[in-house]
């Protein structure tokens, strides 16, 4: 049987499904909010019910952790406790329990996983720019700091610079508040109205791309798409700029070997077998890779390239 | 002022692997197949764009000469200005591979046609051919009334859909003042699924949309009496979207994985044409996939078929078997076809002498405009 963890709503799973039921495969998905019951970790055997069905780790063939959150316990049992502070160091220790117990259950399956909450949902992104250094992966200048001076420095050097979130958090605050993670351009000018000291964060030099490349690895194989993003107002006037003009094209591009082999090294690190990447192929004709996004939607690199990749998944997990 | 930046360029010049032609007997179509839109070229730019594989910017311009300057610096500045390609110097050109040209889909039966004529009949089968095409994966269901279906028998149809694959539910229905507007809204409201409600025979032409499903409420004044009314290839029909592209180089692209229900419960590949494969009260969906008469048909694409092979449209086109200009002809050109790939001419085809004897074997001689 193949197991598949993700979210009700994830458009990908649903289309890999379809592929495992023309494959006429066995699979259980599980949703987010979905909760095993009866779980038992005995010796070697871990088990839990689904549903009406007993799900025995042993004999699952193939597990694909695609995005969400395992619950392994009932947040609702704890509702009854009157006394607030009990009921939030309960809820805490529910929560360290859980990820010790999901790490376990994680691991007796990691040789027959395509990816896993474990490695998906830590990534650090300042230990992979190191790693990417130590690789000799190209990336942009960066710097990590709460302190207007040094940033002050860092502007000056690099005239226009970016910031953007230091880890990739679950954007819904609450309900459908949302915090805004996107990357955003900063200015010496923007200066002016910060504090002495913030909240430690995230710059980089801002790099001028003739083209982006969002990559999605799979297994062994780096499936590419270079994104032809809007530029401005100055291309528009000289025809020799003006593939870079070209709103929103996309389509199929090949990493130098090179370049593959090293993101290669660089995902055995993380133990990611399955994950998007994003490069920038500067206008220096440089590859400056920007980050590792485990729980990529792939299916905006799959879909333009017509690579498919629901049915290479689907092949993968049924193999 | 293109030319002046572009005769010495050591640039090639690259055409984005979502767009691809199609040469035709007389010209050729470059189909955007990202943006689903296409332009017509001369046969001669196709040579051009072999060419600009193999020649920088400031080569293809010596090699055309000084009398054919102005061909190549229009050629440039349509591929440029239309962005069907870009510029690229020859290290990073070499790291743009073609799209792999192929289509697979995971579903047995991908859309399927149900005609009502009565409505008893059609409900008799339908809950249970709902349900077949569920095991088949059926994603798109088109159901097309002849006659008024009342709010309960609308509601009934759109209802047995909701917990099945079918995600798009297309409706076609005849016109009577009881179905008001508004309760069409809340049919639209109650069924996501619905994207749209055709409204024929109606006194009006008009368009609704209900923005909360984006979907599509019509009005028109064209009738639609029986399946006579379908088969009609028109330029407003083409599709050159990548799916369709893809799809129209390996199969049929009208019949492709169709399964269809005539008005008399007949299992067919599609309602118009006369050969049925049991009646849906006693035969079994999938044991129709497995006759190869149903199936083989999804397999006659458009290079197989007489006088399309040779057209420029040929990939972005719907076919039709079901009305041919030599009936007995499997690859004969659709009957209801007017454009003719050696003259690069339209024309009316209801007009055409040499489709008359076929027009009144399938007596379609009072047909009209179409709707579909």
């Amino acid at each position: 049987m193949i197991l598949i963890k993700s979210n009700a709503d994830d458009y990908s799973t649903t289309q890999v499904l379809k592929w495992l039921v023309h494959f006429n495969k066995k699979f259980l998905r599980l949703n987010n909010s979905t909760l095993l019951k009866h779980l038992e970790i005995k010796d070697d055997t871990i088990s839990f019910v689904y549903g009406n069905q007993k799900v025995i780790l042993s004999d699952v063939s193939k597990y694909w952790y695609r995005r969400g959150r395992w619950d392994t316990f009932s947040r609702k049992q704890l509702r009854h406790i009157q006394d607030k502070k009990l009921n939030t160091y309960l809820n805490f220790f529910n929560k360290e329990v859980e990820r010790d117990v999901i790490a376990t259950l994680e691991k007796s399956l990691f040789s027959k996983s395509l990816n896993s909450y474990q490695t998906s949902s830590n990534i650090n992104k300042l230990d992979v720019l190191k790693s990417c250094k130590e690789l000799g992966i190209k990336t942009p200048e960066t710097l990590v700091t709460n302190s207007k001076e040094a940033l002050k420095d860092f502007v000056t050097t690099h005239t226009t610079i970016i910031t953007k979130a230091v880890n990739n958090l679950d954007p819904n605050i609450k309900g459908n508040v949302f915090a805004d993670l996107m990357t955003k351009k900063i200015t010496l000018e923007n200066l002016d109205t910060l504090p002495k000291t913030f909240n430690i964060s995230l710059f980089q030099n801002l790099v001028e791309k003739e083209f982006e490349i969002r990559s999605f690895f799979l297994v062994d194989t780096f499936y590419s798409m270079a994104i032809f993003s809007q530029n401005d107002e100055k291309t528009k006037v000289d025809f020799r700029n003006y593939n870079m003009k070209s709103p929103n094209r996309c389509v199929p591009f090949t990493l130098p070997t090179s370049l593959a082999s090293k993101l290669r090294e660089l995902l055995k690190i993380y133990k990611l077998n399955s994950a998007s990447l994003d490069i920038i192929y500067t206008t220096d004709d440089e590859y400056k890779f920007l980050e590792i996004n485990p729980i990529g939607q792939y299916d905006m690199v799959s879909k333009p390239c017509n690579y498919y990749l629901d049915v290479e998944i689907a092949n993968h997990l049924a193999s | 002022m293109l030319s002046i930046n572009l005769q010495h360029s050591d640039k090639f010049i690259v055409i984005f692997a979502s767009c691809f032609i199609t040469k035709g007997h007389g010209r050729s179509l470059i189909i955007d197949s990202q943006r689903g839109k296409f332009d017509l070229i001369p046969n001669d730019m196709v040579d051009f764009i072999q060419n600009s594989k193999l020649y920088t910017i400031r080569t293809l311009f010596k090699i055309y000469g000084t009398d054919n300057k102005e061909i190549v610096e229009s050629y440039l500045s349509f591929i440029l200005e239309n962005e069907y390609g870009f510029l690229a110097n020859d290290k990073i050109r070499k790291k743009f591979p073609e799209i792999e040209v192929k289509w697979q889909h995971p579903s047995k039966i991908t859309n399927s046609i149900i005609d009502v004529k009565v409505f008893e009949t059609t409900q008799e089968i339908y809950l249970q051919t709902i349900s077949q095409l569920d095991t088949l994966q059926c994603e798109a269901l088109q159901i097309r009334s002849y006659i008024s279906l009342s709010e309960s028998q609308l509601t009934y149809l759109a209802e047995a859909i909701k917990n099945t694959c079918i995600e798009h539910l297309e409706i076609y229905t005849k016109y009577n003042d009881q179905l008001t507007l508004k309760k069409l809204n809340k049919l639209l409201l109650n069924n996501q699924k619905i994207s749209n409600i055709i409204i024929h025979s109606a006194s009006k032409e008009d368009e609704y949309e209900v923005i909360k499903n984006l979907s599509t409420i019509y009005y028109t004044a064209q009738t639609l009496t029986d399946e006579t009314c379908c088969g009609l290839v028109e330029k407003q029909y083409f599709n050159a979207i990548k799916d369709h592209y893809m799809e129209a180089n390996f199969h049929n692209s009208c019949l492709n994985r169709k399964l269809s229900i005539d008005g008399n419960g007949e299992i067919k590949n599609c309602p118009s044409m006369s050969k049925s494969y049991g009646n849906a009260k006693d035969t079994n969906l999938v044991s129709v996939l497995t006759n190869e008469d149903f199936t083989a048909i999804w397999n006659i694409k458009k290079d197989f078929v007489l006088t399309c092979q040779d057209c420029e449209f040929r990939y972005v086109c719907t076919d039709c078997r079901a009305y041919v200009e030599t009936p007995d002809n499997l690859y004969a050109k659709p009957l209801k076809c007017g454009y003719d790939p050696y003259t690069n001419e339209w024309s009316d085809w209801k007009e055409n002498p040499l489709k008359q004897k076929a027009i009144s074997e399938y007596q379609l001689t009072n047909v009209k405009r179409t709707l579909f």
